[in-house]
């Protein structure tokens, strides 16, 4: 028999079952324990059962019955006793915590009694772990869980190599400020001592979202996986902002009201800039920019951002007369971000801004001079305004470019002869420099051009007269500078 | 020209030339007959079904006598950082498969260290902690470690368990790793299956084409790398098939020592051919 029909049968014999023969691939089955919890207070207080929560827990854990088509497992059996004896299955998944804490753990269990952790989630709320896995919220705790795991799902068994057509689906979810990741990784695996062994077998590349269902195809598989390979999916590119985000939404979902109303400054940033003037003329030429901003990240004021800019009072003279000038802004803004896994920028955001300025210009002119004083004075004149921001984070640093259009509205009596518009743009620079268990510090470097009209209603009468009016002041202004942070 | 450089290495006489000639083109045409009555299949197919039979007779050694897939590392911090390399750039060299970045980012992927406990986080991720690790992780074995002047070739058996250091000599200037392997191996491929007469041969896809030959050398089927004093010619080897790093070979030129050559493991030299 020619060698070359030899080789190439039994080639095919091996591609179809030597790899699966060879790999040792973990077990997909997975049991959920709930320990240390004291089960009468639990079902007393809530009256969930177990079970019922477990079960649709399970679901979400379950062969790609979870988010955007996660969860790896192939058969999910609860366990309600505690202490982890008698788990038979290779994965076990323990819910454990306190009154105040609920924590979540995936273990791999190698062997009995030597349990190494891949996954964990915990949440610090007074609710019970059974409303936690029974309700809406328990499917994003299990996308927390499975995307963090060497692998967030196993392809489907009907896969097949050059097949062209297949790819994975997932359920669809309409997760705020959220994107189906755009790639994912397709390989086999084999656990090694304590080591997980990944082979790269191919990719898939997200198509669409369409009503229930998000699909991925396949965009590339290698020829040698057989049909004996369980062939695991995980998603490799960062996915720390994802977690992030699923980890505040889960946070708000679970919090009671009066929770939310004590967490409200759980999580927050507060800051401090100052900023030198870079190209001004007149009373701009040195006046400084000083800064104090901060934002709620955490409870029912998460999104909102407090600002307060303040331009000491400056003064010049020369032998026409002497130009005084002094300008603050307060502002309360609410943004609205959307964060993708994008090359170019991580996030967009759109932050409406209400405000109250203050500002007052003189100008009174020498006893020599032939030219008349005149003065612009805006008391807490309201201002609106629209930000829009545009950010990449990578782990050295965050940049952030924003610009932002206001104008104000006359409507206080000592305002009312006044209209302001203002265009800014900017360029923020954050680089955490400490960490210390919750607290970062950050620098802050910045950039920002500034440039406001005010103008002045003039009354028919002054209109009529022949006297020199000053009716529009144009301020523009550039800053440099830089500032702390402090986040929590 | 080529044919007379083999024919020297065979310490055949000059005399012999136009009869090996002769021969060549006989055998080389038998050949060509018997391959036509095989399934005619597009290379790339032969190609996937060869990468099936390799990776099983890989898996069946528990050492083999030849690097199938070598990573580079140099030390980094408290472990080793597994330097990225292209397969492609591999290949003009050698027929050493390689890791390539994107390998890498699943096996630090799979391997992670958990992020929610920032304090309990080792500044290493576990795959990269020691030279056994990265192997088992990337699933190599052999390790060439440049983290000082002089380099170092590891070798590891199939549990990942023994290391045996094969060479420590000082490395190149270009960072060229393939190409300085394969300058101390001092041979181009191997034989990873015999059937009859016909050798099926690993070799560097990145080299010359399908015009080309081989000569198999004495005594090389259980050594890694051969001392160029060792390097010894035993038959001459036609062409039959390739694909990509893959080639099956006819012996058309034979000495008495041939038949010890044609054995899995032998090694090969590869010439251009007419």
């Amino acid at each position: 028999m020619n060698f070359l029909y030899k080789i190439f049968y039994s080639s095919i014999l091996v591609f179809t079952f030597c790899p699966a023969a060879l790999a040792v691939t973990p077990g997909l089955d997975l049991t959920i324990e709930m320990t240390d919890f004291p089960r009468q207070e639990i079902i007393k207080k809530k009256k969930i059962r177990f079970k019922k929560a477990c079960a649709k827990f399970g679901t979400y854990l379950s062969n790609n019955r979870g988010l955007w088509g996660s969860g790896p497992f192939k058969k999910v059996t609860c366990k309600s006793s505690a202490s982890g004896k008698g788990v038979k299955t290779p994965w076990l998944l323990k819910v454990s915590g306190d009154s105040s804490v609920k924590v979540f753990e995936i273990f791999y269990r190698e062997k009995a009694g030597k349990d190494s952790l891949q996954a964990r989630y915990s949440l610090q709320t007074e609710v019970g772990p059974l409303v936690l896995m029974g309700k809406e919220n328990s499917k994003l705790i299990a996308f927390y869980l499975t995307s963090s795991l060497p692998f967030r799902s196993v392809l489907p068994p009907d896969l097949k190599p050059g097949s062209g057509q297949a790819g994975l689906k997932g359920r669809s979810v309409s997760l705020k400020n959220m994107n189906p990741p755009s790639t994912l990784e397709v390989f086999s695996i084999d656990r090694v001592g304590d080591l997980w062994r990944a082979d790269s077998k191919g990719r898939l590349t997200f198509k669409e979202e369409n009503g229930k269902t998000a699909e991925w195809v396949l965009s590339e598989l290698k020829q040698n996986s057989g049909d004996g390979d369980v062939l695991f999916v995980a998603q490799i590119e960062n996915n720390a902002e994802t977690l992030q985000a699923v980890d505040r939404m889960i946070r708000n979902s679970s919090e009671t009201f009066f929770e939310k109303f004590l967490n409200f400054g759980r999580s927050a940033y507060v800051g401090g800039r100052y900023g030198v003037p870079l190209k001004g003329q007149g009373v701009m030429k040195n006046a400084p920019l000083i800064g104090l901003f901060g934002e709620f990240r955490s409870g029912f004021l998460s999104g909102l951002r407090l600002n307060y800019d303040l331009i000491p009072k400056q003064q010049v003279s020369d032998s026409n007369g002497s130009t005084s000038f002094t300008w603050s802004r307060l502002q309360l803004a609410y943004s609205f971000s959307k964060i993708f896994s994008g090359k170019i920028i991580n996030s967009f955001d759109v932050t409406p801004r209400l405000g109250v300025a203050n500002l007052n210009y003189e100008y009174a002119p020498s006893a020599t001079s032939d030219t008349t004083a005149y003065s612009f004075k805006l008391n807490r004149a309201p201002t609106v305004g629209l930000e829009v921001g545009a950010e990449k984070a990578t782990n050295l640093f965050r940049v952030r470019a924003w610009s932002f259009g206001s104008f104000s509205v006359g409507v206080l009596p000592l305002d009312k002869n006044y209209t302001t518009t203002s265009l800014r743009v900017g360029l923020d620079l954050y680089r955490e420099f400490i960490s210390f268990r919750m607290i970062k510090l950050a620098v802050l470097g910045f950039t920002a051009f500034e440039s406001t009209k005010i103008e002045k209603k003039l009354t028919d009468e002054q209109k009529a007269s022949d006297a020199t009016l000053v009716s529009q002041l144009q301020l523009n202004s550039s800053f440099l500078g830089g500032g702390l942070t402090l986040t929590w | 020209m080529v044919i007379s450089i083999c024919l020297s290495r065979l310490k055949i006489q000059q005399v012999v030339l136009t009869s090996a000639v002769f021969m060549l083109s006989v055998m080389s045409t038998l050949a060509e007959a018997e391959v036509a009555k095989g399934p005619k299949r597009p290379a790339a197919e032969w190609g996937a079904a060869w990468e099936g039979l390799y990776a099983s007779n890989i898996a069946g050694e528990t050492s083999p006598s030849f690097l199938s897939r070598v990573g580079v590392v140099k030390k980094s911090g408290a472990g080793f950082q597994v330097l990225p390399l292209e397969q492609n750039d591999a290949d003009q060299h050698s027929f050493m498969a390689v890791p390539e970045e994107r390998e890498l980012n699943l096996a630090r992927f799979a391997n992670k260290v958990f992020q929610q406990n920032p304090e309990n986080k080792p500044t290493t991720n576990p795959c990269e902690v020691s030279h056994q690790a990265i192997a088992i992780c990337l699933g190599l074995d052999a390790l060439l470690d440049v983290s000082n002047p002089k380099w170092k070739l590891l070798k590891f058996n199939k549990q990942k368990k023994s290391v045996e250091i094969l060479l420590e000599a000082p490395g190149a200037s270009d960072e060229d790793y393939f190409k300085w392997i394969h300058s101390q191996l001092n041979y181009d491929g191997v034989v990873i299956d015999v059937e009859g007469d016909y050798l099926l041969v690993l070799l560097p896809p990145g080299r010359a084409g399908d015009e080309i030959q081989a000569l198999t050398l004495k005594d090389s089927a259980d050594k890694i790398f051969l001392p160029p004093s060792t390097v010894k010619g035993t038959s001459l080897l036609q062409l039959i098939q390739r694909s990509g790093r893959f080639a099956v070979f006819l012996p058309v030129i034979t000495s008495a020592e041939a038949a010890k050559s044609f054995v899995k493991g032998s090694k090969l030299i590869i010439e251009k051919g007419k």
